[in-house]
């Protein structure tokens, strides 16, 4: 009997992992948008292309390496986007002893460390009274983010996806019990205010879309090191580190008589950007740019209104020490701790 | 105004540099945590056993 897609029951770790190839013991089941199932992808090399074979085919196959890696595309709730941004940031401290717990989350600091915190990740599919599906992924770590908002109504005004990849390393059956799904409190575009350098484009009504993004470039090939570990035969990664990471912002804005974003991108003017959306006063996200800079400014339109799309670059504050951080407030305790 | 809400202590936390081992204690806000964090300053856990 086959099994719907929407059986999958998910669970994303909710502590870190104390190193990368022990699992962790505590989960968050959340819904996702994306149809898309994980699979622990064993890669086996073939001597098709070696020369003496007398032939140019296939004769043997070598066991190489593990490749997991998949998408979880959602609505932008709270909990979801906290725990994204842990994990892809991988500096968290954790304040408040009852809920809502604050979030203040900075990237790692590669003069400390080059790894970011590890999470493990379950899949379990229910058929004919079995699993058809139960993996858990152990030892994985979150390539990039984007959170994107938009003019309309609903969930879709406000989404979060996220790019992770694993070691390798995956325990069939898993051996987990789920927990009972996480109450989400969705963050609607409509909640959000965002000020780029000293404009505030939610007063002026101007903000149409958008999107905070982050990406690791995790440097995934040096994860299979001498010594790095196999399972069934298979090369494993025994760690993933970050390579040079890319924050990145884009909003579309209508175009007015005085609008400051063309001089602003020619004079190079810099400032902060913050962008802050909320489902209330219990649960929202802020992400800031401490010094931003636009890269471009090009003329568009949306329905057909004139507008201006402007793509950040985000510059590094010696203030700061950081290019990027987010302040997040939600009931979950425990995130990547 | 309250005198008791002006005399709250604030939140702070601790956090510790993983080389230096320097211990910095500071109010429990982005605008001081950001600073410290982007050095590589980590929060201490306190253990309440």
């Amino acid at each position: 009997m086959p099994a719907r897609v929407q059986q999958l029951i998910m669970g994303l770790g909710k502590g870190k992992q104390t190193n990368i190839s022990t699992a962790g013991s505590t989960f968050l089941r959340f819904k996702k948008l994306d149809t898309g199932l994980t699979t622990p992808k064993p890669v086996f090399e073939n001597d098709a292309a070696e020369i003496g074979k007398g032939h140019e085919f296939i004769t043997q196959t070598f066991p190489s390496h593990y490749e997991i890696a998949n998408r979880l595309d959602k609505y932008a709730s709270a909990e979801f986007v906290t725990w994204a941004v842990a994990y892809a940031f991988g500096n968290i401290t954790q304040t408040g002893s009852v809920a809502p717990y604050t979030y203040t989350i900075t990237p790692i600091n590669p003069g400390v460390t080059l790894e970011l915190p590890y999470f493990s990740l379950v899949e379990q599919v229910a058929e004919g009274g079995g699993n058809a599906i139960d993996n858990l992924y152990v030892g994985c770590a979150i390539e990039d983010f984007t959170y994107q908002f938009n003019y309309g109504p609903g969930r879709a005004s406000s989404k979060m996806t996220v790019n992770w990849v694993g070691s390798g390393l995956v325990t069939t059956p898993s051996g987990i019990t789920v927990p009972a799904l996480a109450t989400e409190n969705n963050m609607l575009a409509a909640s959000m205010s965002l000020s780029v350098n000293g404009v505030d484009y939610v007063a002026t009504k101007r903000i149409l879309s958008g999107s905070v993004g982050w990406k690791n470039n995790l440097l995934l090939n040096a994860g299979f090191y001498p010594g790095s570990g196999l399972q069934n035969g298979l090369q494993v990664r025994g760690r993933m580190e970050i390579g040079a990471r890319v924050p990145s912002f884009q909003f579309t804005a209508r175009l007015l008589a005085g609008s400051p974003e063309y001089n602003t991108l020619v004079n190079q003017t810099t400032g902060t950007a913050t962008l802050s959306v909320q489902h209330d006063a219990n649960n929202s996200v802020s992400f800031t740019f401490p010094q931003m800079a636009f890269q471009v400014a090009e003329n568009a339109e949306a329905d057909g209104i004139v507008a201006v799309t402007v793509t950040g670059a985000p510059q590094y504050s010696n203030s700061q020490n950081t290019v990027m951080s987010a302040t997040c407030l939600c009931g979950v305790t425990g995130i990547a701790q | 105004m309250d005198e008791q809400e002006n005399t709250q202590a604030r939140e702070t936390v601790r956090l510790r540099h993983p080389h230096t081992g320097d211990i910095q204690e500071v109010e429990a806000t982005p605008e001081k945590l950001v600073p410290l964090m982007g050095l590589g300053y980590v929060q201490i856990k306190e253990v309440t056993e």
